[in-house]
């Protein structure tokens, strides 16, 4: 039994506050390729595991208390996706179990699973892939920026930890503070500026054209 | 005593939370009075929290060789706990509101998360664990009144447009996080302590 699908823009949600639950994690978790690369894809595994069985289950969830069912669904998910990114690469989920700890809070912050509760799995999982996808992408994008410049490095994940591909030659390479979390703050609030700026140049852009 | 002092100094400059990794940064973006009501709420929450966690886990989880369960039940915990202070204890006050509600369910934004963490690698008794989260509460109010006062000053202050609001908040929050851990290392290696 499946129930009619939300339109489309009810589905999606690009508010302030469901921005700033990846704040954290763009903060903490782009010094390191590596790191980038292994929480955003827990973030994209667990919410598409606690939005698909959210959407199987909606018919089944008492109208109260539902609130209490997604929390432990989400804490469940990223439970989950611990446990199966320890078996791949364990001694680098072990540095990152603190971020792990904040995903339940990304995904009950978005209030996915709110949006996706009536929806078809196919609806939900294309829905999932668009959002944290482009979580994913930032998080990358992120970290290509501050590695190099961080720690003169570049690196992957690997069973054993890092796998670092590119290294600069001189010990003391990289500019530390932009490695570190103070340095993303900076950063990203300098890059907030920026996306403001094109935006304004843009609209100003618009608003000429329709005077001629 | 001395050590609990620097773990106090600790908790408030280079562990603090809302400092090194932005837990609970959508309190820069509410009104001022709405801002300092969660600043109260969220260091009332760490206060409480801290301590309940480490007699949870150590307590009643390992006695039970439950400790794998860890990673499941600390975010439920923590928020129910949340919640109850919310619906219980701030509505006395006239804190609760819809803004707290909502910071309840996530944990203040994971603030409280971040604080337990904490609380569970580096303390072994439960004065330690109240004297971190003590310590970590009172760095966070601290900085959310600095932050409060930056955010006042720029309003009347000439800033580019793309600058405004949250973009300078952001910078500013680094700067006092580059601060704090400066000023923190500053003080242990006045004492001769090695962190």
């Amino acid at each position: 039994m499946s129930a009619p699908n939300k339109p489309e823009t009810e589905l999606y949600d690009s508010s302030v506050a469901t921005g700033l639950y990846n704040l954290v994690l763009m903060i903490g978790c782009t010094g390191r390729l590596a790191h980038a690369v292994i929480i955003g894809s827990a973030m994209l595994v667990a919410n598409l595991t606690a939005a698909l069985v959210n959407s199987a289950s909606g018919g089944l969830q008492p109208r109260r208390g539902d609130d209490f069912i997604q929390l432990i669904l989400a804490a469940a998910s990223v439970s989950l996706t611990y446990a199966l990114s320890t078996l791949i690469s364990p001694g680098l989920t072990n540095d990152l179990e603190f971020f792990y700890l904040i995903l339940p809070v990304n995904i009950i912050g978005s209030n996915v699973l709110r949006r996706t509760a009536l929806a078809s799995a196919a609806t939900t999982a294309l829905v999932i892939l668009r959002e944290t996808g482009a979580v994913f992408g930032l998080l990358v994008a992120m970290a290509i920026f501050r590695e190099p410049l961080g720690y003169g490095t570049v690196s992957l994940p690997g069973r054993d930890g890092l796998i670092i591909l590119l290294a600069s030659n001189s010990e003391n390479s990289g500019i530390r503070v932009i490695a570190s979390s103070a340095g993303a703050f900076i950063m990203i609030g300098y890059l907030f500026a920026l996306f403001r700026k094109i935006q304004q140049r843009l609209y100003r852009g618009t608003q000429d054209q329709e005077l001629m | 005593m001395t050590s609990l002092i620097f773990l106090a100094i600790g908790a408030a400059a280079s562990f603090n939370s809302f400092l090194q990794f932005g837990l609970g940064v959508r309190q820069l973006l509410l009104h001022k009075v709405a801002a300092r009501q969660g600043a109260v709420c969220s260091a009332t929450a760490l206060i409480v929290t801290g301590p309940l966690i480490f007699v949870f886990f150590n307590y009643v989880l390992a006695p039970l060789s439950l400790g794998f369960m860890g990673m499941f039940l600390l975010y439920p915990v923590l928020a129910l706990s949340c919640i109850v202070l919310n619906n219980f204890v701030f509505r006395k006050f006239g804190l609760k509101n819809e803004n707290q509600a909502g910071m309840a369910v996530t944990a203040y934004d994971g603030l409280v998360i971040g604080n337990a963490f904490f609380v569970l690698r580096l303390t072994a008794d439960l004065v330690s664990a109240f004297v971190f989260s003590t310590g970590a509460a009172l760095g966070t109010m601290l900085s959310c009144l600095i932050l409060n006062a930056v955010r006042e000053r720029l309003e009347t202050e000439n800033v580019p447009m793309s600058l405004r609001g949250f973009p300078l908040m952001l910078i500013a929050t680094g700067l006092l996080s580059l601060t704090a851990t400066y000023l923190a290392s500053l003080g242990f290696a006045a004492f001769g302590v090695k962190p």
